[in-house]
């Protein structure tokens, strides 16, 4: 019989199977290389005591670094629920730990200001991973912290993350920084950029290394062009030297302010004022910066102003003079006509008298242009229309101009009305027109134009300010020989004249100068040589009214005698005596003082009535003013003269006269005098008996 | 803890195209940290691209009860059949790479 292998069961190969994993499962588990056994039946794991314990220590480890790192980590379920948070981003946010473990992301983290961005930020990070996501969340004090993210998210087999893993970095403090950096680079760059002067900055080889708009445009190039400039292209040859010079002191350490001339690209000269440093990069120099300033206007103003100021002294001073003079020549004429009528007619001195009061008289017109330049004239402003003023002296001025001379008129019909004295606008265009006439020895042509101006933020042609508001514009312009830069700059002033000796006093524009001046507006002059001068003056427009501060009520037909009694208070002696005599000689009865405080004290000594007091302004120890308000307190009824070479103007200003008061011109002639005392005398009568006649 | 993810360099190349491991590993325990770093070296070698899934008992136990697992760490050949299982560290990795190739 033949043997009968046994067949083997079936399950064998699963069991060899089996057997085979068990002894390769002992045998890893002998050899030490087996983690953890799985319970077949419910698949629960247990941890192989050695191995526990280096998972512990591992965890530990991990824990420890993860808590001690200051790298912030979060770890959140895929629904949004914080997991976990390090120390570091508890520290950072100031959260404890149970503040954040199970909430929501979004709502822990939400930025009340911009409550959108967590919830943007889950959104994103859900789905897949982010490298330096800068995230803005809150802290618990809602201050906001900016964090840099970073995620490592765990993965399904599906492609569906099972846990967000979030670490960063705190960057709050960095891009505060930064940020602060930025601005105070901005805050410089604006100094730099927006800085109305001129900025530039060159490296020590000259090259321009960054320069403002306000630097470009000073010049007048482009900055293209200007890159190409050397130092002689923009600065005045004659300053080279200098500005050389302080730029080597600049990069030898020391900061420089000078001033220069600059030439722009139209040829221009502008006078500049310069401030260079050093640039010091890490304690080294490295170039220069450099700070331009136009100083030009400023420079055209101060000299303006020193212009004034010395018109105002040299006016000071001849008013002054002027002011002693007239007493003296009010002297002079008046005993010279005392003398003069008691000459008989055919006598041979009473010829010399006459050429004594001719030449006082001449000299009289010399004091009263010097009062005039000094605006102490006596003057009626009134108001007037300009054109019509110019039409009135028309035929004077064409006569005055001669056959070989066109005069041409041409007037804007819509100019306001000024005030002005009269006689002095007249004397204002003749002035002008003679010296147009000498400037045109083979004839030509003058031209007299009005014109509106309208004046807001505008300066005179020497570079003052215009007080902004309407004037009236004449132009007053020859075709004559010009005048240099020089003679433009002391046209005004009192005896310059570019005339032949004994041709001219030099006081026919100075007397302009006062007349405009002294009407509130502005005289100023453009001339070339050879092509002819133009004088501008500026008057302002008023309203309309003659406002004048002291009426005149003289009346030709007066009679001049008088007995009234006269209190006259004089400390000049001549003047004094004159006064005297005239009202003497005329029945007048007059108390005489040489000042004020002896004029008081003589009235109150004097028992009788007092109708006039005439007296001086200015006198030692007591004024007129004084006087006359002391006395009026007393002597109600009298009446008051003052006598002055200022002008009424001048004296109004003071608040010395008034509507009320009465005011005498020096240096006046006695036939003035009676005149004046007469016409007060009597209005004083009406005024205390209306309907009397008067004398 | 499961996560699955290609070869180091990520492309499959002739060596590994085909090939799915599956290694179940105790959390970060020694010999599953080891049995993962040799595996990883074995692939880079000789089974590039091969596709590797990585099972963690700890976080996911129920999945050992579809393959029979028993202890960790356990590597997993699924693919190609039959279907082969290699207990321990791998750390004979020429063995492993043999056992892995039969």
């Amino acid at each position: 019989m033949k043997d009968k292998k046994p067949q083997p069961p079936s399950e064998m190969p699963t069991v060899v199977h089996q057997l085979s994993d068990a002894e390769a499962t002992l045998r890893a588990i002998v050899s030490g290389q087996i983690d953890s056994i799985v319970d077949p039946l419910t698949g629960a794991t247990r941890i192989l005591q050695e191995a526990q314990t280096a998972l512990l220590e591992s965890e530990e480890r991990y824990h420890r670094l993860v808590n001690r790192i200051a790298v912030v980590i979060l770890e959140l379920e895929p629904s949004g629920t914080i997991r976990f948070a390090n120390e570091a981003l508890l520290h950072v946010l100031g959260f404890d730990s149970g503040d954040v473990v199970g909430s929501a992301f979004a709502g822990v983290f939400a930025d009340p200001r911009d409550p959108g961005a967590a919830e943007a930020f889950w959104n994103t990070v859900h789905r897949e991973d982010v490298t330096k996501y800068e995230l803005r969340i809150a802290s618990k004090t809602g201050a906001i912290r900016m964090l840099e993210i970073t995620s490592a998210n765990q993965f399904g087999a599906d492609g569906v993350p099972t846990r967000i893993i979030l670490c960063g970095t705190d960057e709050t403090e960095r891009k505060r920084a930064l940020e602060d950096l930025q601005e105070s680079e901005q805050r410089y760059r604006s100094l730099f950029t927006g800085n109305p002067d001129g900025v530039f900055a060159v490296n020590l080889e000259g090259t321009l290394t960054s320069i403002n708009d306000s630097a470009v445009t000073l010049t007048g190039y482009t900055l293209q062009e200007l890159q190409e400039k050397r130092l002689e292209d923009l600065v005045a040859s004659d300053c080279i030297n200098e500005v050389l010079e302080r730029i080597q002191s600049t990069v030898e350490g020391e900061p420089q302010r000078f001033e220069a001339r600059g030439i722009r690209k139209s040829g221009e000269t502008i006078e500049i004022k310069i401030t260079t440093l050093p640039i010091k990069v890490r304690g080294r120099i490295a170039g220069i910066y450099g700070i331009v300033k136009d100083i030009s206007a400023t420079r055209l103003l101060e000299r303006a102003l020193f212009q004034a100021q010395k018109m105002e002294s040299i006016g000071r001073l001849a008013g002054s003079i002027a002011h002693d003079f007239n007493n003296l020549l009010g002297a002079i004429l008046g005993f010279s006509d005392f003398l003069y009528e008691s000459l008989p007619e055919d006598s041979e001195q009473r010829a010399d008298v006459d050429e004594i009061r001719h030449a006082g008289r001449r000299a009289s017109d010399l004091t009263r242009q010097l009062l005039t330049f000094a605006r102490k004239q006596v003057v009626e402003p009134q108001v007037f229309n300009v054109n019509d003023l110019v039409k009135n002296v028309d035929k004077l001025l064409r006569r005055l101009m001669g056959e070989h001379i066109e005069v041409v008129t041409l007037f804007d019909e819509g100019i306001g009305e000024i005030r002005i004295d009269k006689g002095q606008f007249e004397q204002l265009l003749v002035n002008l027109a003679v010296n147009a006439r000498d400037a045109m020895p083979n004839g030509g042509k003058l031209i007299v134009e009005t014109q509106v101006y309208t004046a807001h933020g505008a300066t005179t042609l020497q570079g003052e300010p215009l007080a902004p508001g309407e004037y009236v514009l004449l132009n007053v312009t020859d075709s004559g020989l010009g005048m240099t830069p020089e003679a433009l700059i002391h046209a005004c002033e009192p005896f310059f004249t570019t005339k032949p000796e004994g041709k001219g006093t030099g006081l026919g524009l100075a007397t302009c100068f006062g007349i405009v001046t002294q009407a509130g507006g502005h005289i100023g002059f453009y001339s070339e040589p050879d092509h002819g001068t133009s004088v501008k003056i500026l008057l302002p427009t008023v309203e309309g009214g003659d406002e004048n501060v002291l009426h005149d009520y003289v009346d030709s037909q007066l009679t001049v005698d008088g007995t009234e009694t006269i209190l006259l208070a004089e400390d000049e002696p001549l003047l004094r005596e004159l006064v005297q005599r005239t009202l003497t000689r005329h029945g007048y009865t007059v108390l005489v003082a040489s000042g004020g405080t002896r004029a008081l004290a003589l009235a109150r000594s004097y028992n009788g009535r007092i109708d006039c007091l005439i007296t001086d302004m200015v006198m030692p120890h007591m004024g007129g003013k004084e006087l006359a308000e002391t006395l009026l307190l007393e002597r109600p009824d009298m009446t008051v003269i003052f006598m002055s070479g200022y002008s009424e103007v001048v004296l109004a200003e003071r608040g010395i006269v008034g509507p009320d008061m009465h005011f005498l011109a020096k240096p006046f002639m006695p036939k003035q005098l009676l005149e004046k005392v007469r016409t007060v005398l009597n209005r004083a009568k009406d005024a205390a008996h209306p309907g009397s006649p008067s004398n | 803890m499961t996560r699955m993810q290609n070869s180091a360099n990520g492309q499959n190349t002739a060596d590994g195209a085909g090939y799915h491991f599956r290694l179940y590993v105790a959390g970060n325990s020694p010999n599953s940290a080891r049995a993962r770093e040799n595996l990883k070296r074995i692939c880079e070698v000789s089974y590039r691209g091969a596709r590797i899934e990585t099972i963690d008992v700890t976080e996911d136990p129920r999945r050992c009860l579809e393959d029979g697992v028993l202890v960790t760490p356990t590597l997993v050949r699924v693919l190609p059949q039959p279907c082969k299982r290699i207990i321990g560290d791998l750390s004979d990795q020429d063995s492993v790479a043999g056992l892995l190739a039969s």
